[in-house]
């Protein structure tokens, strides 16, 4: 049933704009610092050892700064694992720590977190994930 | 862990002390004879790794030997890497640079197999028990630390990074025995890592980011590609066993063997599905020559040595000649 949310959630997931306004990534600044940062690290560089399951089994949350892991899933995955959770995306009773958050954050503020991730990944990493996030919306029918 | 030097030793003895060494007491009778030069014509010993350099099939056993004619004879081709070979990984584009993975850590030659030097630097000190070297890139190479993970180096073996944590089948942490590069687009930019398990074939993205099964398909295994898995056959699915080897040409990503304990498996899309291939083999080490992608040579510790050329449609006993 979560699976089918997803699909759902993939034709209703938002365009990227072209341009991202300073106020945006202000704004998503913001948002993580409140909503995010807790797990994923005040500058984004993940929980200690993230590399490694927790006793739980379950992996830590992972850095998002390059050198993770998160420049290299497309914008339509990022969004939906942030809005619907790990979890839910992955499907096949994968677990994570990792929620959804739809009903907490705005389709536009989980867009503004994730333009904010992503303007502090170097060049190189930006320019990568973008053919990545291209490929994926030529794949999609 | 020491793979080069000896110095002291004639190259005689240091033939048979390293090989009795690799394999312990347990040696099968006729070791030393071998290993020290008999012409057997056989690896003498269990063969534990193969791989193809330069259109010549390179085996592990008591030492390492060499088969220019496609393993229809061996010849012995010095000591080896020093202690028990687990996996060989050579790269087409890598001509002579082999590396082994061994009980007592990484070693690499540069020159086809005949001098060793550790290549494990920052590693673990624990068994290996898988190599390879990327598909795309010869430069990266990962292997599998045995009751730790993957490690990832992405300089020819100079430093290395721990990568990934293990895959877990039924929710427990299963080692990797066998490791293949697939150089198929895992849709994250990269290229998908290959795992044999002691439960089956798991897959990674070579960002790293999540282990997965066989059946998934897609980057993200979204709804959609579940139901695409369920359209599979299930007689068509690799069997949850223990995985000893996966094998590969990386110019065909998409075709890759396994060695089951119920013997060579064999997948044309890239894993979704799979069928049994050749004769019963206990646990079959594999290799697939990256020159010629339908030559596929198998070896098992029963002393099975098989060969096909029409990649795994029909299979010659080599040591019957």
């Amino acid at each position: 049933m979560k699976a089918l949310i997803a699909i759902a959630a993939l034709a209703a997931a938002p365009a990227q704009a072209e341009e991202i306004s300073a106020a945006t990534i202000a704004q998503g600044r913001q948002i993580y610092a409140s909503t995010c940062a807790a797990c994923h690290g005040a500058d984004l560089q993940g929980q200690p050892d993230w590399k490694r399951r927790l006793v739980t089994g379950r992996m830590p949350a992972p850095p998002h700064d390059v050198s993770g892991h998160t420049w290299h899933h497309s914008d339509r995955d990022l969004f939906n694992l942030t809005k619907f959770g790990v979890a839910a995306v992955m499907g096949q009773g994968y677990e994570s720590d990792m929620p959804g958050f739809a009903g907490k954050l705005s389709d536009a503020e989980i867009r503004a977190v994730l333009d904010y991730i992503e303007s502090t990944w170097p060049a190189r990493a930006r320019d990568a994930q973008a053919r990545i996030t291209a490929a994926d919306a030529a794949a999609q029918p | 862990m020491t793979f080069s030097g000896f110095p002291a030793l004639s190259r005689r003895r240091l033939l048979v002390g390293l090989g009795a060494a690799a394999l312990g007491s347990g040696g099968p009778p006729g070791l030393m004879r071998a290993v020290a030069g008999t012409p057997s014509g056989r690896p003498a010993g269990t063969v534990t790794a193969l791989a193809f350099d330069q259109g010549k099939l390179l085996a592990a056993a008591a030492g390492l030997w060499i088969s220019g004619d496609a393993g229809a004879s061996f010849a012995p081709h010095g000591p080896g890497p020093g202690a028990a070979v687990t996996a060989l990984a050579t790269h087409p584009d890598l001509a002579g640079v082999i590396y082994a993975a061994t009980l007592a850590g990484l070693a690499r030659s540069d020159d086809a197999g005949l001098t060793w030097h550790s290549a494990g630097p920052g590693l673990p000190a624990s068994p290996l028990d898988a190599v390879a070297i990327a598909a795309h890139d010869p430069q990266t190479v990962y292997v599998a630390v045995r009751g730790d993970g993957l490690w990832q180096s992405s300089d020819g073996a100079r430093s290395w990074d721990f990568a990934m944590d293990r895959p877990l089948a039924d929710q427990v942490e299963v080692d990797v025995q066998a490791l293949a590069s697939v150089g198929s687009l895992s849709g994250m930019g990269g290229y998908w890592v290959f795992a044999g398990t002691t439960r089956g074939v798991s897959k990674v993205p070579d960002c790293f980011c999540r282990w997965s099964s066989l059946e998934d398909t897609g980057a993200m295994q979204v709804s959609g590609d579940e139901a695409g898995a369920a359209r599979i056959d299930p007689a068509r699915r690799l069997p949850h066993l223990a995985v000893v080897s996966l094998a590969l040409a990386p110019s065909v990503p998409e075709v890759l063997f396994a060695g089951l304990p119920s013997g060579i498996w064999k997948t044309t899309d890239g894993g979704s599905s799979w069928a049994a291939v050749g004769p019963a083999m206990a646990a079959p080490i594999l290799a697939v020559d990256p020159l010629d992608p339908d030559h596929v040579v198998a070896a098992d510790a029963g002393g099975a040595l098989l060969s096909s050329r029409d990649g795994g449609a029909t299979w010659a006993d080599l040591t019957a000649a």
